[in-house]
């Protein structure tokens, strides 16, 4: 009887579908996987998957007991895998690459969304990364996941922020050039760095909203608004005038923004729309900031400073409600939505260092996805 | 005969030519001109409400087989979407055009402005400590550092005593040194974000500039700048680290004697 009651608990319907388990229930629990291979290549795939799922908490990568076994075969033109739930083919996909790490990507992003429903494609995104790793902050590319970091912009001082355009082929950030924090955009295709000849002041936050068009801070010197650069027009043109106006988003529908202002004393979270209007969000607490915009706009998942630490929550823009996702875990920072709204980058000192860690919008896990010997301050998905 | 063989003959070309196509590529270009204008936000335009209305009808012709009207339904369709996305545009940039201003955008490397650091003549060599972050100056032992409260750059009575007696000093430097300045720095402790901590950086700064110009320093011999949480004296990250004694330590601003440059 409780066997029966535990796969009850476990398995769930929907649609005709069968999935492991309901992810959206507190009450989940990780789903236990075993690879079973007989050739060594099969072997070397399913660690890169196991390292895969490794991070995320939907899984438990076991050597016996597993609630889902699957059975890794090399096949003259790539890899076939035949997955058993209850002893029952639960399915089976054939991967035809040599290439190991995209077979395992793939077959990542396919497992998740056997076992729980969920439609994802983090395994293999880009990853741009600021991390102090050669001793001064500047931007690294790599992938989800990998050891391997690229320095894709290198500072002569520091970087205190960045953004990458939609495409993925362009980094906007600030630098500090020995007397004003200037912006830079980076062209990662053809390798140029622009710059606008803006000499006076400081410019923060950058935030790429299309491949061409960014909202950032700019203090030309009686403090902060928000500016929108369009690269093409090459203009620059005042978008707010509350003086302390620190970052800001642009929402998917490109006709409201979110801004960070400390305009009323501690920072606060604003939706301003084109029309003017202009409200703070009915946040608890005295100090809000790093927002970030869920793909679908629906969601802000934000920081909440709390005593001495920050924590992560998310925003309902529909309910117009709050709720911790990620608390009490060093101090957790600069929040960021994968492309498909399901997980969640961020910045933690838990360890000690700063590194970056991914739970789901769920809240349903923390688990670690990138730890160098130095700080990782900021990751952003493309 | 044989002008009845070429007149079935024309007939036969006439109908054929006339033969009815379905108006499907019309229909695909008005719904991609809609969804351009929805992207760009356009969607409450009457323009935008009018191309869907005829859209709609476009449609439903095309399923009753009236090809002919579903056709110039959806040629309509797609001449109020892109006049919807014309005046949306045309919104946009007007909104946008007050305080706009044109950049010109150059293709350069990060640049970083190396300071020559000027000879400092009537100063006791035993006063300089050391060099600023990024040897942008130089530190005095004379030149005490003020200190702030936690998110603030008010000046307390004890602080503005101490920028009063900097100022004293500062202006026998800058009066015996025309090539050097004053650079006033703002930092902040390590609670709070990035971008934040650059603001109140910059409002410390400009808060002890505006009062050195009170006390007599000229304006234009002071330079400042913001580090935020960069450059701490001493690192407290929390919640490791809970040590307010340390915190209040970083909440400063600092006095540099740098080149005016």
């Amino acid at each position: 009887m409780v066997c029966f009651l535990f796969i009850l608990f476990l398995v769930r319907q929907e649609k005709g579908n069968l999935y492991v388990i309901d992810i959206s229930s507190p009450k989940y629990k990780p789903v236990k996987v075993q690879f079973i291979t007989n050739d060594n290549q099969s072997l070397e795939v399913s660690k890169l998957i196991s390292r895969n799922l490794g991070v995320i908490g939907y899984f438990d990568v076991v050597k016996e007991g597993a609630d889902v076994s699957v059975e890794t075969v090399k096949t003259p033109s790539g890899f076939k895998f035949t997955g058993y739930f209850s002893g029952e083919e639960f399915f089976k996909v054939e991967l035809k690459s040599d290439d190991f790490k995209a077979v395992a990507d793939t077959f990542s992003n396919y497992i998740i969304k056997k076992i729980s429903g969920l439609e994802t494609d983090i395994f293999g995104r880009k990853v741009f990364i600021l991390s102090n790793l050669d001793g001064k902050k500047e931007i690294y590319q790599t992938s989800f996941i990998s050891d391997t970091f690229e320095k894709v912009v290198s500072a002569k001082s520091f970087i205190p922020n960045f953004s990458v355009s939609p495409s993925g082929n362009k980094i906007a950030y600030t630098h500090y050039d020995g007397r004003n924090y200037r912006l830079y955009i980076a062209d990662l295709s053809s390798k140029k760095i622009f710059s606008p000849v803006v000499r006076d002041g400081m410019f923060i936050s950058p935030s790429f909203f299309s491949d061409d068009r960014i909202v950032l801070a700019w203090n030309s010197g009686s403090g902060s608004n928000i500016y929108l650069f369009d690269i093409v027009a090459r203009s620059l043109s005042k978008i707010t005038s509350g003086n302390a106006d620190v970052s800001a988003k642009v929402m998917p529908d490109g006709k409201r923004l979110i801004v960070v202002s400390g305009k009323g004393g501690l920072p606060q979270i604003y939706l301003k729309d084109l029309n003017g209007k202009d409200e703070r969000l009915p946040l608890s607490g005295r100090y809000n900031s790093s927002p970030d915009i869920s793909p679908d706009g629906k969601r802000i998942a934000f920081t909440k400073l709390e005593g001495s630490r920050f924590n992560i929550y998310i925003y309902d823009l529909e309910t117009k409600t709050e709720k911790p996702l990620v608390v009490d875990f060093g101090s957790s920072e600069n929040p960021s939505w994968s492309r498909d709204g399901n997980f969640i980058l961020f910045a933690s000192n838990r360890d000690g260092d700063y590194d970056i860690y991914i739970t789901d919008r769920f809240g349903n896990f923390i688990r670690k996805v990138f730890d160098t010997a130095k700080d990782e301050f900021q990751a952003v998905f493309r | 005969m044989m002008v009845k063989f070429l007149s079935a003959f024309v007939l036969t070309v006439l109908a054929l030519g006339c033969a009815k196509k379905i108006p499907q590529d019309e229909i695909n270009a008005a719904r991609e001109a809609l969804e351009r204008a929805k992207n760009i936000g356009a969607t409450e335009l009457e323009e935008y409400k009018v191309a869907e209305n005829y859209l709609k009808q476009a449609e439903q012709h095309l399923e009753e087989k009236k090809y002919d009207d579903a056709r110039t339904k959806a040629l309509i369709s797609k001449e109020f979407a892109e006049l919807a996305i014309k005046k949306w545009n045309e919104l946009t940039k007007k909104s946008l055009e007050e305080g706009s201003k044109k950049v010109e955008i150059i293709e350069t490397e990060p640049e970083f402005r190396t300071t020559n650091l000027p000879k400092l003549k009537g100063i006791n060599q035993d006063d300089i400590i050391g060099t600023s972050a990024f040897g942008r100056g130089y530190r005095l032992r004379s030149l005490q550092n003020v200190y702030f409260d936690f998110d603030s750059f008010s000046i307390s009575e004890e602080m503005k005593e101490i920028i009063r007696k900097n100022a004293d000093i500062i202006k026998r430097i800058l009066d015996e040194n025309p090539e050097a300045a004053l650079l006033v720095e703002g930092h902040c402790d390590e609670r709070g974000t990035n971008e934040y901590n650059l603001e109140l950086g910059w409002k410390r700064a400009q808060t002890v500039k505006n009062f050195l110009v009170l006390f007599g320093v000229p304006e234009n011999r002071i330079q400042t700048v913001s580090y935020g949480e960069e450059f701490p004296e001493e690192s407290c990250n929390p919640p490791v680290c809970q040590d307010e004694n340390k915190w209040s330590k970083n909440r400063r601003s600092v006095f540099v004697i740098t080149s005016k440059d």
